[in-house]
């Protein structure tokens, strides 16, 4: 098992604290969600694992090992960003062979049927979500930074896209943060709420009411 | 080894922006033969920090594509210079053997 785990996380714009002492881990086999309003510093948080982003202070650890830039070791780790990663003028089939696919997971999704050879700027934004997702889901990295994977999916492709999700997640460690909080809270096996610099793990639902996250019922 | 789609991907990302300012510094090396690489060299130098410039504003999203396989920031620039030197050096290289006539003598 494999575990990537990052602490002391220290991030300040312009003198304000987004991030203060973070600690987080995620092992393979597990699934981890962030949940916290816009702004709270989670997408930061991702980026900072990740390794494109420095904060004041942070270490990232993959098996006990520190890195500086986690993301260049050799893929072990893949992000998806909210705005998207795959030019448009690749063809679905392109994006199979660069990240290797073993399985081919779009025979499950009707929207990405019989379209190996269609560019990616012809498909529409929720379909060219989905193949990304699906990019890293199925590519070679032991861990994975989901950020917003369900934005722009129909509810119908969500409730498909989380056992695929789930099935990964057996032979890797995913942590994903999106809005779809019922989604989120389904499918991971550990939930923080990311609210005022810090990481606080919801074991109740009526927490994140109680922390402002979501309305009263 | 890169595959043919990262070629691709590198292609149209960056050498094909490269090409353009190869094209420029052009005139320079017809004109002034092997000491117009200088001018040359300087119009190269100028096109590449643009081109970072642009990447960096406008096409930084996409460049997660390359650092989702494992890619650094300095790996992607020794990969766009090297590819640029190669194709630049043929082009300027075929140039100077035209304007030699050393190769195409009836042009």
């Amino acid at each position: 098992m494999n575990i990537l785990e990052t602490d002391s996380i220290q991030l300040a714009f312009n003198g304000q604290t987004i991030l203060n002492n973070v600690y987080l881990s995620c092992r393979t086999g597990e699934i981890v969600g962030l949940v916290g309003r816009n702004g709270s510093g989670k997408s930061s948080l991702m980026k900072l694992i990740f390794g494109t982003l420095r904060g004041d202070a942070q270490s990232v650890r993959i098996n006990k090992k520190y890195y500086s830039h986690a993301y260049r070791q050799g893929a072990r780790l893949m992000y998806l960003p909210q705005d998207g990663f795959l030019p448009g003028y690749l063809r679905v089939a392109d994006v199979r062979k660069l990240f290797k696919w073993k399985e081919d997971p779009c025979d499950d999704f009707e929207e990405l049927n019989d379209l190996g050879n269609t560019n990616i700027s012809d498909l529409s934004g929720g379909q060219k979500k989905l193949l990304e997702v699906l990019a890293l889901l199925y590519g070679q990295a032991e861990f994975l930074l989901l950020d917003e994977p369900f934005s722009f999916l129909a509810p119908v492709t969500v409730e498909k896209l989380t056992p695929h999700i789930i099935y990964q997640s057996g032979k890797k460690g995913i942590l994903l943060t999106d809005h779809m909080y019922r989604t989120v809270l389904d499918t991971c096996h550990r939930i923080y709420l990311v609210q005022t610099g810090v990481l606080r793990e919801i074991k109740d639902t009526r927490v994140l009411i109680d922390m402002g996250y979501l309305p009263e019922e | 080894m890169i595959s043919p789609v990262l070629r691709r991907i590198i292609w149209r990302e960056f050498l094909v922006y490269a090409l353009i300012f190869t094209l420029i510094s052009l005139p320079y090396v017809w004109i002034s033969g092997a000491t117009g690489l200088i001018y040359a060299f300087w119009v190269k130098i100028t096109g590449f920090a643009a081109i970072m410039i642009y990447i960096l504003l406008w096409r930084m999203k996409y460049m997660y594509l390359f650092f989702n396989l494992g890619y650094g920031r300095r790996q992607l620039i020794a990969l766009f210079l090297a590819a640029d030197i190669v194709l630049s050096g043929l082009i300027y290289l075929v140039i100077l053997l035209i304007r030699n006539q050393l190769i195409l003598p009836g042009l």
